[in-house]
């Protein structure tokens, strides 16, 4: 032992102007360090100085320290040891008028040699604009400033963060449990969420979130820092939304809200919405490279300059893959930046991206055929229309931000983005079903569906929150009031190809779409005496499309032309809804909670009428349940939930696009808990059971012009169940030379019940495990992934719909005849895959 | 791994009980061809009698739509894939393979004789079940004639080569059969009789003398027997149901 640690008092966090009005209306007290035992210098660090570190504390109200760390890493020997030495410490939690509550501070760790010294710090120093992800709000208290955890945060526009039952917020360190592939993957993480990989790199995971098949992101909505992500009327899929845009290793926060409860939560949140927040907390170049399975190779290169908020950070990426079976091969990469500066006064924040990927989308199979062994489980069927299934997705964002705070807690924001989005989608589930409309002799050529849909984008979203108000001594809160907005300018089309010329023999749609949406809510949100929080408000949107339908009113071959092919109309449409939380914490660590909202999910513009009153899918959507948090040890809900839609759609295979399906409801209940014992090992669990049902007959189709109906009759593709497990390990394993090295092992574990399917078939049950291992050394970090480690045979999607491939090489029909019955088609999950990662930070 | 695997599995196989709820079901049902006796049909002054009566029967398409054609059955409640050859003559119930579908009502059908046009190809084939020189009917008629007796025979390739490639040889509206698990058999009958009441009788006169006569298949006599067998004389389908 070279030296002891001798830790310096805690100085508090400075605001930017504190009020000393607020001293008088709030008895704020910081985090007092009550006991502060001096752990040793390392006896592997070689300095001759007496460095200080400065290490950012979270105290709950419990005294316990939730986080910990160093504002600026330099030096992993110290860096370690000077948290490991704040986490060692004793503190009495800050107060607001007697009452514990959740705070955050700098303190200082001055290692001074051999002699212990406590030290109070006799500067304040400007808030590091890297710490405002801790979401903090300044308050002057007895001549110092503490930050006292107001549930704010910029990035997700001023939104409060909840402790109900439905709100989950996961840090970095939540998000790194398990191996993710991307951050499609990544939305695993989320409790209750089920996203899986259908169809390659260009095409946008299927999400599942209690008791909805989001299908591409029809029921969820998702944004990234700050800029919604959702497409209205895609071609694909309504809101459709692919991530592979941002890299995993930039993602800084996940924040789930199940349902709708807030305000905020605009189009697409019918199951909830997601917010991905982006920032990067090891500073410095990180380069890194990764090898593995079917010779898939990844680059990245991320740059964070220290010094700079955490929020800036610049990041490249690359990859290609031959892919698991046959035709899913991809090659694709892109680039994206953020920087953040400003004030606490005054803060500004842009984000842009570029990215761009070409992939095979593998095929649909008929079960039966790869059960039997006709066809391989991952492979392609033998017919020239089965080949060449391809997807490209392109997408280019800007965004700016700008937010202004007054110590009074007033705040506003303006934001605006923009953004481009390309999409083509090869791709054959039926086989040769189809006969041109434009010409009902053309038959026989295949039914390769080429979809096409581009956009340029073009939103804003400001907020203004009032300041603060006090009355009677009991009620307290904020009134805040916002708006977003958007407009699309989409070109879709959708047609037929032959199978290996790639003809286009009959055109199904060919259409321009503007649409305007424009949102407002305002929210009150109060806390009645100590113990009760309300939020409540409105949220209305009106949305405006124009639709050049130039294939609509096809003229029959059969009729006479007197009239001109095409249908232009436009409609409008208004959403408005009531949002209401209640939350009670009778003691510190439980709180009870009960929301009800009302939410929208806008039409697929090509299908309105004219004239026809836009009509939103309306969402009514109730949670009641409890969360325990104690500290960090456990932080678990059990929670109760019901949703009901007014149409819902689901996905047609024969048109691969969805289609109305009728009102439909979900009943259901979700466990979540996050826990950790010890400091080296940290879990996350959740499961969620619904019941999932159809509240009218089907929608009549000229097929079916008497659907068959049941009461309770179950909704497809939705599982009834599901399981996420994320558990981890770290430990230092050894020392070698003057770094630590540092061990690390996570897995992941994904549990989905049997889903039912269209025409009474159900879906198989799906279970993943994932594990990682990796070690880090100085700057120097070598991993290994290994997803499916089972190495199970899985369908990362099933249907059930009718396919006929005739082919004289493949006749899976005996006799050779058309089967036009519904049966069971599964795309192939990817199979036990492997990659090595090498990082090296500097 | 192995136990891994195992628990893994066992997990799935509780969830996959635990967890699933029918609603429309799978429906899979014998089906049986019966045939119908012979009896004299007059017309005139001429008596026919069906001496012989063989028909391939299949792939048959049940679908909800009332007017079945390719876009409106794309998907099928049920459908009996294999064509087979069957004595249109014999009363006994003779066993035609099941048929496999989904539960629901069904309007319509379409169906081919033993010869099939699909989508892809280029011309329609007959199926491994088609009679002598790829037909799909045969009729052997005693005709009785003020002039005398004479032995007629048709045989004809029945199929929907005169419309586009997919076009299945009928499609009908048919009485609603309901396809539920309930269902237990599939009867489908054919009456030669009606065949011979639908024949252009007064075409009789124009084929060659003698007494056994083969009618060539672009005789009007051969024309009414297709339009017999695709519009006027269909078989019926009666469907049977488990008592509750």
């Amino acid at each position: 032992m070279r030296g002891l640690l001798f830790p310096a008092l805690a100085f508090p966090l400075v605001a930017s102007a504190p009020a000393a009005a607020q001293r008088a209306e709030h008895e704020l007290r910081p985090p007092r360090i009550v006991d502060a035992s001096a752990p040793e210098l390392p006896e592997e660090s070689d300095t001759d100085v007496e460095p200080t570190i400065l290490v950012h504390v979270v105290v709950e109200p419990d005294g316990t320290i939730s986080s910990a760390h160093v504002e600026t890493p330099h030096d992993v020997v110290l860096d370690q040891a000077a948290t490991e030495a704040v986490q060692a410490w004793r503190f009495e939690p800050a107060t607001d008028n007697g009452r514990p509550i959740r705070a955050a501070v700098r303190v200082s760790v001055h290692f001074q040699a051999r002699i212990p010294h406590f030290d109070l710090a006799d500067e304040h120093t400007g808030f590091a604009p890297g710490d405002e992800s801790l979401n903090h709000e300044h308050l002057e208290v007895d001549g110092s400033d503490i930050v006292v955890f107001s549930d704010r945060a910029e990035a997700d526009g001023g939104q409060t963060t909840s402790r109900s039952t439905a709100t989950h917020e996961l840090d970095r360190a939540a998000l790194e449990l398990a191996p993710h592939r991307d951050t499609n993957d990544l939305l695993n993480t989320a409790p209750g969420v089920f996203a899986a990989r259908v169809q390659g790199d260009a095409i946008a995971s299927r999400i599942a979130l209690r008791g909805f098949d989001a299908e591409h992101g029809q029921d969820l909505a998702l944004s990234v820092g700050g800029v919604p992500v959702n497409e209205p009327s895609h071609l694909h899929a309504q809101g459709y939304a692919n991530l592979a845009f941002v890299p995993a290793e930039v993602v800084g926060r996940l924040r789930l809200r199940e349902g709708v409860s807030d305000v905020r939560q605009g189009d697409f949140a019918t199951a909830g919405s997601i917010e991905l927040d982006l920032s990067v907390a090891r500073r410095g170049l990180h380069l890194e490279a990764e090898y593995g399975s079917f010779h898939t190779a990844r680059a990245l290169g991320v740059w964070a300059p220290r010094g700079e908020d955490e929020r800036t950070f610049g990041a490249v990426f690359f990859r290609r893959s031959d892919g698991y079976g046959v035709g899913r091969d991809s090659l694709g990469g892109g680039a994206i930046g953020q920087a953040a500066w400003g004030s606490d006064a005054l803060r500004f924040r842009v984000l842009g991206a570029l990215f761009a990927t070409r992939a095979g989308t593998g095929a649909v199979l008929p079960r039966q055929d790869a059960l039997e062994g006709r066809v391989a489980w991952d492979g392609v069927l033998p017919v020239a229309a089965a080949q060449g299934q391809t997807a490209m997705a392109l997408r280019g964002l800007i965004a700016g931000f700008v937010t202004s705070s007054d110590p009074d807690g007033s705040e506003g924001e303006l934001g605006i983005w923009a953004g481009m989005t390309g999409f083509r989608y090869l791709a054959n589930y039926t086989g040769y079903l189809e006969i041109a409309r434009s010409n009902p002799d053309w038959r026989g050529r295949g039914d390769r569906i080429e979809q096409i849909d581009e956009a340029l984008s073009a939103g804003l979203r400001a907020h203004y929150r009032a300041p603060r108000f006090e009355a009677f001594g009991w009620l307290r809160g904020f009134v805040e009031a916002g708006l977003d907005a958007r407009v699309d300018l989409r070109e879709q089309d959708q047609n037929l190809l032959t199978a290996t010329s790639n003809q286009t023999w009959d055109a199904r749609v060919d259409a321009r779409i503007q649409a305007v949406d424009v949102g407002g809510y305002v929210e009150g949100d109060v806390h009645l005496g100590e113990h009760v929080r309300l939020r409540g408000g409105v949220r209305g949107n009106v949305l405006v499309d124009s639709i050049d339908d130039r294939l609509g009113n096809l003229l029959p071959r059969f009729r006479r032309e007197s009239y001109i092919v095409g249908y232009r109309r436009t409609a409008t449409g208004l959403a408005f809804g009531p949002r209401l939380a209640l939350e009670w914490s009778p003691i510190e660590s439980l709180t009870l909670s009960a929301s009800y909202g009302e939410g929208y999910r806008s039409p697929q513009a090509r299908l309105l009428q004219e004239g026809e009153p836009a009509p939103y899918t309306k969402v009514w959507s109730g949670d009641a349940g409890a969360r325990v948090r104690l500290g960090r040890a456990l932080d678990a809900t059990l929670s109760g939930f019901a949703t009901v839609l007014s149409r819902d759609i689901a996905f047609d295979p024969g048109e691969g696009r969805l289609e109305p399906l009728g009102p439909s409801s979900r009943l259901g209940v979700a466990v979540t808990a996050r826990v950790q014992p010890w400091e080296f090992i940290e879990g996350m669990l959740s499961m969620t059971y619904v019941r999932a049902t159809l509240d009218a007959p089907p929608l009549p189709t000229i097929e079916e012009p008497n659907p068959p109906f049941v009461s309770g009759q179950l909704l497809p593709y939705v599982a009834p169940f599901t399981l996420r497990a994320d558990v981890a390990a770290h430990h230092t394993l050894v020392t070698l030379g003057d770094q630590p090295l540092e061990g690390r092992l996570g897995l992941g574990v994904s549990v989905l019940s049997a889903r039912p399917l269209p025409y009474g078939e159900f879906a198989a049950p799906v279970g993943l495990l994932d594990i990682m291992g990796s070690l880090r050394w100085g700057p120097l970090e070598l991993g290994v992934e290994v997803f499916n480690l089972t190495d199970s045979r899985w369908a990362a999607a099933e249907f059930a719909f009718a396919s006929d491939w005739q082919d004289p090489t493949y006749l899976n029909q005996p006799g050779g005849a058309t089967s036009r019955v519904p049966a069971r088609h599964f795309s192939a999950g990817a199979p036990l895959t492997a990659m090595v990662q090498l990082g090296v930070q500097l | 791994m192995s136990s891994v695997r195992a628990i893994a599995a066992l997990g799935l196989v509780v969830l996959q009980l635990a967890c699933t709820e029918a609603q429309r079901q799978r429906v899979s049902l014998p089906v049986v061809v019966h045939g119908t006796p012979a009896e004299p049909v007059t017309s005139g002054e001429t008596t026919l009698l069906v001496e012989e009566a063989s028909i391939v029967f299949g792939p048959l398409y049940l679908c909800a739509a009332p007017n079945p054609d390719l876009d409106s059955c794309q998907v099928a409640l049920g459908q009996l894939l294999v064509p087979g050859r069957y004595d249109a003559l014999d009363p006994a119930a003779t066993p035609a393979g099941a048929l496999a579908g989904v539960s629901g009502t069904a309007l319509s059908a379409m169906w081919d004789y033993g010869r099939s046009w699909r989508l892809a190809d280029s011309e329609p084939r007959p199926s491994a079940a088609s009679l002598e020189g790829g037909a799909s009917v045969r009729l052997v008629l005693r005709v009785t004639t003020e002039f005398g007796l004479r032995r007629v025979q048709i045989a004809l390739p029945i199929d929907g080569g005169a419309q586009p490639s997919g076009t299945l040889a009928v499609r009908a509206r048919i009485p609603t059969l309901r396809l539920s698990p309930e269902a237990t058999r599939l009867e489908i009958t054919f009456d030669p009789n009606d065949w011979a009441r639908s024949l252009d009788v007064t075409s009789l006169a124009t084929l060659p003398d003698g007494p056994e006569v083969t009618v060539p298949a672009d005789h009007p006599l051969a024309r009414s027997l297709t339009q017999a067998l695709t519009l006027n004389a269909l078989p019926s389908f009666t469907l049977h149901t488990a008592e509750p």
